[in-house]
């Protein structure tokens, strides 16, 4: 899906920064982190037998032997309090190393190699994380999937965020097949001449102005306020959340695809 | 050389050029606007750029590159020309590796693709470096075939760079490859195993036992009948303190490689002719520890500098690193301090590098390069677009720090330390071997980060403390207590010169039951010229072979007794050992800290391991003791605030001093700072002046502010 030239340009620090902040938790991605949080609890072992048992904010911990490692993260997660608990058998972090290096076919896409290589570790034996990872809404395979479905060729997905009528965020997305190929915000067209000063009257702009910049036509276009995208961003399920924010109106989908607009009647 | 290095900058033919530089990718800019660029660069105060070279864009096929005769912006010996017509000096990166966010990290990817230069995994495998937006195989730095590639690339760029070369041009000063680091992944017994690094390893043992084979037999309880029978350690299965040598000998390796592909970059420049300039490098983190060694690539290259991308909340971490390379370094750079960010990491705002940049500064920095001055594809946040707009608040941020350094030559400065605390190399390279497992770099499995401490093994091998994990205990402690108690102190490491050393009055080492005999002779040595040797908890009474060697011992006492745990002014200490000595500090009527006179010094010997584990409120408590402590030995604090959470630091030079005072909070705080003999101070960022009475001044500081002031 991520076109290993893709072309990120033009990308507005503060819109970018507040797009990060309202996908990622705080601290996560971070490269040098914090001492923020509850803990994390890592527990090595061979074959059952304890290499290593500690909680990053209390030291070490008493434990020497893994039976039921899902019923020991379990417990430990309640009794000592850590906002993660990771308990891995020593051979089968190994293993899945090792089959992550072997599985890195230069034929992948980085996301695909990133998919596989989560799959993987879900799928090995002996590798215990809790709590479970969430659900998700859409999974990077079903993201994948819908962006071939929608840009069967090449085009554009533009998006922004308003507060008032300034740009909060945006993203300019280039599709080739699928596949990303370009990465840009609303920065990329202000050189163009861009003007919003009533989103909802001027948002046609941002489409016509990306064909200009890019040579490619506009094929989505999804644009709302920050209230509204709060709200979406928060709810527990995001896609039934966005999906009534169009319906309500809150959301203005200009243009929209043809297999889209089907899917949103129905 | 006509460029040579100075504590303080570069010196071109003897007059010194302070190192404020700023990134600019001619490859990835517009031609046309290569000169107005240039000319916003420079009228943000800027007089020094630097560039990457980067071979796999100017790469057509093997050996034919364009370098502007198909793409104008390709066109390096016309960007140089345009700088030295522009009177900018430039710093530049040929690699082979520049990272610089390219796709395969700049090399072309037919070379990382051929088996003969791949890097091996313990088990045989590729290394993979799983980076957006495209995963690619690590190359070896001891593979032969690598460097035939990499001479094919430098035929053709060192011409070009050395045409330009000071004082033909203004091109002062070269980096050996970028961010060396075997691609983030810095575990022991990951990589390199790659059949070329077997070989390098061998003749590195050679090199290190002085052609004996015998003694490294003796050493490792073997009986290898060549060199190339020895195979190095895949994974760490040790029991004893005898079982280490031989993989600390693999982790003191690949300190060793590192340096060697340094060093063989900047041998292939100099033997394409560029002679005449400092040859520098980049460490990807900040506080280099191994398989980094700084020292160590200084006797190689002329610059080792650190690179950081920090966010405000992450002031700790900047300062330890500045604080190292500030008092280790021939000259502390910092050749990648980030200007923007790569587009998969949170952006930095003009607060964040306001306050960073500054903190920089406060803690001893003399020379930096802002990465990127310039936007570019896969960057964000520069003060300049690719398009040559300017980002006002990162621009008008640049051009005023630029007139701040340049009016009161703050480069000339040097910070003030008295307590020089050094990490110990011997028990970070035991960290380093008893690893039980070695994780490639896997962040995006969903595993969570996997650090080194917790995976190193807790078993103590018989050296009667698990050293691995209280060694990071102690040295958080102290760096942390130090600046609680507010003395002026600086950070360092044991590798450091005894020259180096005597700079300092005191100097606060962690010791346990082993240390490299030379280590501790020049700690001796330290102490016996006149300084104050602060060590603990143990005398070191093996060497880091694990044979006996008692050199510090030989002036300590030797411990009567030993408590588990002692709680003396509030502070619960660990493993406390009882001397018959004087006290410094007494437990049940012994001594657990005492004090020995040595030659024109003195030896202060801390018996005791500090609270576990290291908390905001064990490091306030312990701060208090330590405090006690060297105030009984007489060491001075320059300069305080009545609030330890602002953080003082001063600088001197001839007579001149600056005051810096940092708050890293969320909170506005008012705060007394104090400088003996102090009137008037004049804030160099705002050009405020204020009187103070007895020494001292009553000031705001906002969150996250570094205030700055010439005091008289």
């Amino acid at each position: 899906m991520l076109d290993e030239q893709v072309a990120i340009v033009d990308v507005d620090p503060f819109q970018w920064r507040r797009l990060w902040e309202a996908i990622f938790p705080a601290g996560a991605m971070e490269i040098y982190p914090g001492a923020g949080g509850k803990g994390f609890i890592f527990v090595l072992h061979d074959q059952g037998r304890v290499l290593k048992a500690v909680h990053t904010v209390r030291g070490r911990l008493p434990i020497a032997q893994v039976d039921d490692a899902r019923a020991l993260a379990e417990e430990l997660a309640r009794e000592y309090e850590a906002d993660q608990v990771l308990i891995a058998e020593k051979g089968a972090l190994q293993r899945f190393w090792d089959q992550a290096q072997l599985q890195a076919d230069p034929a992948l896409d980085w996301d695909e190699y990133v998919m596989l290589v989560n799959r993987m570790r879900r799928e090995t034996e002996g590798l215990v994380v809790h709590p479970p990872e969430p659900a998700v809404p859409i999974s990077p395979e079903q993201v994948s999937a819908l962006a071939k479905w929608l840009f069967p060729g090449e085009g554009y997905l533009t998006f922004a965020v308003f507060e008032g009528n300034q740009p909060w965020t945006s993203a300019l997305l280039g599709f080739n097949r699928g596949r990303i190929v370009t990465i840009s915000t609303l920065d990329a067209l202000e050189p163009l001449g861009l003007q919003i000063q009533d989103w909802r009257r001027d948002y046609p702009q941002i489409a016509a102005l990306t064909e200009r910049k890019f040579y490619r036509p506009v094929v989505l276009g999804v644009y709302m306020d920050l209230p509204t995208f709060q709200q979406v961003v928060q709810a527990e399920d995001q896609g039934q959340a966005l999906v009534q924010a169009v319906l309500a109106g809150r959301v203005i989908v200009d243009p929209c695809p043809e297999q889209l607009s089907t899917f949103l009647r129905s | 050389m006509a460029v040579s290095v100075g504590y303080d900058g570069l010196y071109l033919d003897g007059r010194r050029l302070p190192i404020y530089s700023g990134t600019v990718h001619y490859w990835r800019l517009d031609r046309a606007l290569w000169a107005p660029i240039l000319d916003n660069v420079k009228e943000m105060g800027f007089q020094v750029v630097e560039t990457y070279i980067p071979w796999s864009v100017h790469e057509v096929v093997r050996g034919h590159f364009d370098f502007g005769r198909r793409t104008p912006e390709k066109d390096l010996d016309a960007f140089l020309s345009l700088c030295e017509e522009k009177e900018l000096y430039i710093l530049v990166r040929p690699g082979p590796h520049i990272n610089s966010e390219l796709t395969y990290f700049g090399y072309p990817a037919r070379v990382l693709y051929d088996p003969e230069v791949m890097a091996r995994t313990a088990r045989g495998t590729p290394a993979v470096l799983p980076v957006p937006p495209k995963h690619f195989p690590i190359p070896s730095y001891a593979s032969e075939k690598f460097y035939q590639e990499v001479a094919v690339w430098l035929d053709a760029v060192c011409p070009i760079i050395a045409r330009h070369v000071y004082p033909r041009g203004r091109v002062i000063a070269i980096q050996s490859d970028n961010e060396m680091s075997f691609f983030f992944r810095l575990e022991p017994y990951d990589l390199d195993y790659a059949p070329g690094s077997i070989r390098l390893y061998q003749a590195f043992l050679r090199e290190r036992y002085g052609g004996d084979l015998s003694a490294l037999n003796e050493t490792y309880g073997t009986d290898y009948a060549d060199w190339d029978q020895i195979e190095p350690p895949r994974e760490f299965r040790g029991e004893r303190k005898e079982d280490l040598p031989w993989y600390m000998d693999w982790v003191v390796y690949k300190e060793y490689y590192l340096i060697y592909g340094l060093d063989r970059v900047q041998q292939m420049f100099k033997e394409r002719g560029i002679t005449d300039i400092p040859v520098f490098h980049n460490y990807p983190t900040a506080y280099p520890t191994t398989p980094f060694h700084l020292p160590w690539t200084e006797e190689k290259l002329d610059i080792q500098g650190i690179d950081i991308y920090p966010h405000k909340e992450d002031y700790e971490y900047v300062k330890l690193g500045v604080e190292y390379t500030a008092h280790t370094s021939r000259m502390p750079f910092i050749p990648e301090f980030g200007s923007g960010v790569w587009f998969w990491f949170k952006a930095l705002l003009p607060e964040d590098e306001r306050f960073t940049t500054l903190t920089n500064f406060m803690h001893g920095l003399k020379a930096i390069n802002y990465y990127m001055i310039v936007e570019r594809e896969r960057w964000t946040g520069s003060p300049i677009t690719r398009d040559n707009r300017r980002r006002e608040p990162y621009f008008q941020f640049y051009q005023r720090l630029n007139r701040m350094l340049h009016e009161h030559d703050l480069a000339s400065f040097r910070k003030r330390s008295d307590i020089l605390l050094l990490a110990n190399r011997d028990y970070d390279r035991l960290e380093a071997a008893v690893q039980l497992v070695s994780p490639p770099s896997m962040w995006f499995s969903g595993l969570p980060g996997l650090s080194r401490a917790l995976l190193a093994s807790d078993d103590d091998l018989g050296l009667g403390d698990v050293i691995q994990a209280e060694k990071d205990v102690w040295f958080q402690t102290m760096f942390k207590a130090l600046a609680l108690a507010q003395y002026a102190y600086g950070v360092s490491e044991v590798a450091l010169s005894l020259d180096e050393l005597k700079r300092y009055p005191a100097v606060l080492v962690a010791t346990f039951a082993f240390m490299d005999t030379a280590e501790q002779e020049k700690l001796v040595a330290y102490a016996q010229a006149g300084g104050t040797l602060i060590i603990g908890p143990r005398a070191p009474r093996l060497d880091a072979r694990m044979r006996p060697a008692v050199v510090l011992g030989e002036h300590l006492a030797q411990p009567v007794g030993r408590l588990a745990e002692a709680v003396v002014q509030d502070v619960p200490l660990r493993a406390v050992d009882l001397f018959d000595e004087e006290p410094l500090l007494s437990v049940e009527g012994k001594a657990a800290a005492y004090v020995r006179p040595l030659g024109q010094g003195r030896i202060v010997h801390l018996g005791f391991l500090p609270p576990a584990p290291v908390t905001p409120q064990s490091v306030a408590t312990f701060a208090r003791l330590l405090d006690g402590l060297l105030a009984r030995l007489g060491l001075e604090k320059p300069v305080t605030s009545d609030d330890p959470t602002i953080d003082v630091t001063l600088h001197e030079h001839e007579g001149r001093r600056i005051v810096f005072a940092a708050n890293p909070s969320d909170e506005a705080k008012k705060s007394i700072i104090r400088l003996a003999g102090a009137r008037e101070w004049k804030d160099l960022w705002t050009g405020e002046a204020l009187s103070g009475q007895d020494g001292a001044i009553s000031v705001a500081i906002e969150p996250w502010t570094v205030k700055v002031w010439e005091v008289a």
